[in-house]
């Protein structure tokens, strides 16, 4: 299904080209096609065991396809996966940070693993700081901090190399009010600073109020993709749940 | 409860008891462990590598010479026995005579008589408990003592019918006169290489499954993936890491019991005499034989513990590797045990004998640097897999559900790199210096050529079969004909490389570690050399060396070595490679050099066949030197000669002049391969 292209004018920033991956069995993703620009903000909605998780973790080069590519800014995320690594930002329900470090020791080592040194990684991390608000705990070890402390701290990792490409998976599931909305404002700030970002979600509300597309991923193939009121409107219904209720109905 | 049922402990037990025998590795660990790999180690061990029992022969001196009648005792075949006449304070004598004797007995001048009659021979037997078997050695003399003493007293008193207790003949007193710092050492000889091993083994358990299974159950190794960083970096940071904890905890454990034993002995009666002489060099050597043990354990817990899908699963699959790990313990604890250049290639047990060696004086270079080499080729080997684990998604994500498959992660294709190379020549050196046992059957004529294939071919020719999806077997080996430049240049560094690059290193050595020819003449006599024809030596010893190290080192190494490094670092690290496995270390710089010019040779003209002509030509010059020189012609060669030689290097390389170090070839035919697979880059 076509759907209109936010900026033609800008470049791809994520691409999935007929991405597919299978565990033994059970086919996870199924030729996943995506292309994300830059500047733009795309919601992967979808029930669990949909396959967000493995479409994400490919996208971002932890894992590899079985077939199909993909690209992050036209480099191949097999292919080039340390390049790939260090132009995006990923955060998801499986990349804890390290309990025994503090927040500034967290920063202070991912920033070295990125390549970031002295003034450049300190002025990096006062960044991801004011972002993010840390600085009351900056010092506290992470597994001190309350969930929501450390979801944002974990953000913070992952916008340290100020990436032009972030990939969230479920950024702010179990999140308190605060939390959660220092997470939107962070997508919304990315977005505006013209970065591509792709995230799943459970919480319809956010992808609406954040998301300038939506895809809707049903057992491991994207079934509907489009801006809320196209997907509404082609599929006839009233609302974003009640659309993945028909479309996982459908798939059988 | 009800009448006749059991309890509910009874129930709780008798489930528990068959769900842990019904649990394979529970099993494996219980039974197969102790009842199959025990006693195969323990047969295997003492039939094929312990030194066989040398008939103990007690040299033993007495002053004055003892009675005849216990003399004769002590001159039979287990005995050499010898009577000295007084001279000087007997203590002193004592000690000078046992220098060459085990045993010195020592009498007053009247104790003969005292023997004859009723009164008591009085003896002080004086030994050094420093010295191997020492006690041994005391031990059978009193044996023997007290039976002539038994014998003299039953003859004199049966005739007057009186009971054998009414008189001693002999009394026995025992002094050692080694240094107390010597026997404190050989003390602690015989402890250490248990204790360090047990307690590096313990203390790599903890650090190496909260590295990787721990950090897969807290869901931080997927961030650290997420880095980009690549995963030889990873594993060889946490591999550190480990070596690190384990070794300083280990080591920690060692000496904080040690120095509780040690103030618990001196605080006890008899421990006042306790010391121990650790010098310099001694401790460098101990701390040596410790990173020997602690390098293979390290990589050996990371690989098991990063198959492991959690916590609990790591430690079932480490309890194996804990008891084979201590498996080298039934030796180091039997003093009989002694370092010797089978045992010391054999990894964590050589090192653990090493130790013990080491506080006995009884270690040599040779020794050290093979268990040094044999740890570090072992530990290439493991963290080769450790490496291939971790690259396995599987073995990465999965906290449930199935593990990594460790045949697919052992079988799968390896990647063109240092980390393979590094592989392959630790795997090079373990079959070479097994397949040199085939010397004690065969001779070294036939012998050498097929260790040379075995270790050098067959896995050189394996890889390049296993790597054929990427690279095209005889591109990676560099088969493929050379320049008629590249054939001259052959020519010419082969006529001249012994004499102008081997010989002065040779020189070198011989200065530095001192008896070259000595080294040379035990070759030659190893190999046989004044027995063969020209030909046959020709073909055995310069030829057939050549084509295989020049296919494995100049071919294979080198060819996975610029798979991710630049040309100069290939030949560099090939070279030393190539030294190393010549596992001397008079012979290191001759060889490494001769590597230099060698993979030089290779990167110049793109093949291994000039090398090949180089090589045999300057082995053919070293044999056929030797063979109308000895050894006088083969080092004695006046400075003169060596610079002709150098001429001909120099000339070689003239011929190359121009010629661009290069790998273009390699690395255009290599689908499938990363190009740029490249360092970090700042984001953003």
């Amino acid at each position: 299904m076509s759907t209109p292209d936010p900026d033609i004018s800008r470049r791809p920033a994520i691409e999935a080209l007929g991405l597919t991956r299978r565990y033994d069995d059970h086919l996870a993703v199924d030729r996943v096609e995506l292309n994300i620009r830059e500047g733009e903000v795309y919601g992967l909605l979808g029930p669990n065991g949909a396959g967000k998780t493995t479409l994400l973790r490919m996208l971002a080069g932890v894992l590899k396809p079985d077939a199909g590519r993909a690209l992050i800014l036209g480099r191949d995320a097999s292919l080039e996966p340390l390049w790939v690594k260090a132009h995006l930002g990923f955060l998801s329900g499986d990349t804890a940070l390290y309990g025994r470090l503090t927040v500034k020791e967290t920063l202070d080592y991912f920033g070295g693993l990125l390549g970031l040194r002295g003034p450049t990684l300190e002025a990096r991390a006062q960044a991801v700081t004011d972002e993010l608000g840390l600085h009351e705990f900056l010092g506290q070890r992470v597994h001190d901090l309350s969930s929501g402390q450390r979801q944002r701290a974990n953000l913070a990792r992952a916008f340290l190399g100020d990436p032009p490409v972030l990939i969230l998976d479920e950024p702010t599931v179990a999140l308190d009010v605060i939390s959660g909305a220092f997470v939107r404002d962070a997508v919304k700030r990315a977005k505006a600073a013209g970065r591509a970002v792709l995230f799943s979600t459970h919480i319809m509300s956010e992808a609406e109020e954040l998301c300038d597309r939506i895809g809707l991923l049903v057992r491991g193939r994207i079934a509907a993709t489009g801006t809320k009121e196209s997907l509404l409107r082609e599929h006839q219904v009233g609302s974003l749940t009640e659309l993945i209720l028909s479309l996982h109905e459908r798939a059988g | 409860m009800r009448d006749g049922a059991p309890r509910a402990w009874a129930l709780i037990y008798r489930k528990e008891l068959k769900d842990t025998l019904r649990d394979r590795r529970t099993l494996t660990t219980m039974l197969l462990v102790p009842m199959v790999l025990y006693p195969l180690a323990l047969v295997f061990g003492s039939e094929a590598l312990l030194p066989k029992d040398e008939p103990l022969v007690v040299r033993v001196a007495a002053i004055p010479p003892l009675p005849s009648e216990v003399a004769a005792a002590l001159q039979t075949q287990n005995f050499s026995y010898r009577g000295v006449f007084p001279d000087g304070e007997e203590r002193a004598q004592a000690e000078q005579l046992l220098v060459r004797h085990d045993v010195v007995l020592a009498s007053t001048a009247t104790g003969a008589q005292a023997w004859a009659g009723l009164g008591t021979l009085a003896l002080r037997l004086y030994f050094d408990e420093s010295r191997p078997r020492a006690y041994a050695q005391k031990d059978r003399v009193e044996e023997v003592l007290r039976a002539v003493a038994e014998a003299n007293t039953v003859r004199r008193l049966a005739a007057h019918g009186l009971p054998t207790s009414a008189i001693t003949p002999m009394t026995l007193r025992a002094h050692s006169v080694a240094k107390k710092e010597r026997s404190g050492n050989r003390m602690l000889g015989l402890i250490l290489p248990t204790l360090v091993l047990t307690f590096i083994a313990i203390s790599c358990f903890y650090p190496a499954v909260d590295l990787t299974a721990g950090e897969k159950e807290r869901k931080t190794l997927a961030t650290l993936l997420s880095a980009p960083v690549p995963i030889r970096d990873i594993v060889f940071g946490k591999y550190l890491a480990v070596l690190t904890v384990g070794s300083l905890a280990g080591l920690l454990n060692v000496t904080v019991l040690g120095a509780t034993v040690y103030r618990l002995m001196l605080s006890s009666p008899k421990g006042d005499g306790l010391a121990f002489e650790l010098s310099p060099l001694l401790v460098i050597g101990l701390l040596l034989g410790v990173v020997a043990i602690a390098a293979p354990v390290a990589a050996l817990m990371l690989g098991a513990a990063s198959l492991a899908r959690s916590f609990r699963d790591a430690s079932t699959l480490l309890t194996p590797v804990l008891l084979l790990v201590l498996l080298p313990l039934g030796l180091t604890m039997s003093p009989d045990t002694r370092l010797n250049f089978q045992w010391a290639a054999v990894p964590l047990a050589g090192a653990a004998l090493l130790l013990r060696a080491l506080l006995h004086e009884e270690a040599t270079l040779s020794q050290l640097v093979l268990v040094m080499a044999s740890a570090a080729a072992v530990t290439a080997l493991l963290l080769f897999v450790v490496a291939r684990i971790f690259a396995d998604e599987r073995a990465l994500f999965s906290t449930e559900g199935r593990r990594a498959d460790l045949r697919s992660v052992l079988f799968s294709p390896p990647s063109l790199s240092p980390a393979t190379a590094a592989a392959l020549a630790g795997t090079i050196f373990v079959v070479h210096y097994y397949a040199g046992a085939l010397s004690t059957w065969w001779p070294a004529v036939i012998a050498v050529p097929v260790t040379q294939v075995l270790a050098q071919v067959v896995p050189a020719g394996i890889l390049a079969r296993w790597l054929r999806h990427r690279i095209e077997p005889r591109l990676f080996l560099g088969l493929g004909l050379p320049s008629w430049r590249g054939w001259m240049a052959g020519l010419f560094l082969g006529a001249g490389a012994w004499l102008g690059l081997s010989l002065p290193a040779a020189w070198l050595a011989d200065f530095l570690f001192g008896d070259l020819s000595a080294v040379a003449r035990d070759l030659s006599a190893e190999l046989g050399l004044s027995e063969l024809g020209p030909v046959a030596m020709v073909l055995a010893f310069a030829l057939t060396p050549a084509i295989c190290e020049e296919l494995a080192f100049r071919g294979a190494i080198y060819g996975l070595l610029i798979g991710r490094t630049t040309v100069r670092s290939a030949v560099v690290l090939q070279a030393l490679a190539f030294g190393a496995m010549h596992g001397s270390v008079h012979r290191f710089l001759p060889t490494a050099l001769l590597g230099l010019a060698l993979g030089t040779l290779r990167a110049k003209t793109g093949s291994v066949w000039p090398g090949i002509l180089v090589h045999a030509l300057t082995n053919a010059t070293l044999l056929l030197l030797d063979r109308a020189y000895g050894e006088s012609g083969l080092f004695g060669s006046p400075t003169p000669v060596a610079l002709l030689g150098l001429l001909g290097v120099g000339w070689a390389f003239v011929l190359l002049r121009g010629t661009p170090l290069n790998n273009s070839s390699h690395q255009s035919d290599r689908p499938g391969v990363t190009p740029t697979e490249s360092p970090r880059g700042n984001a953003g």
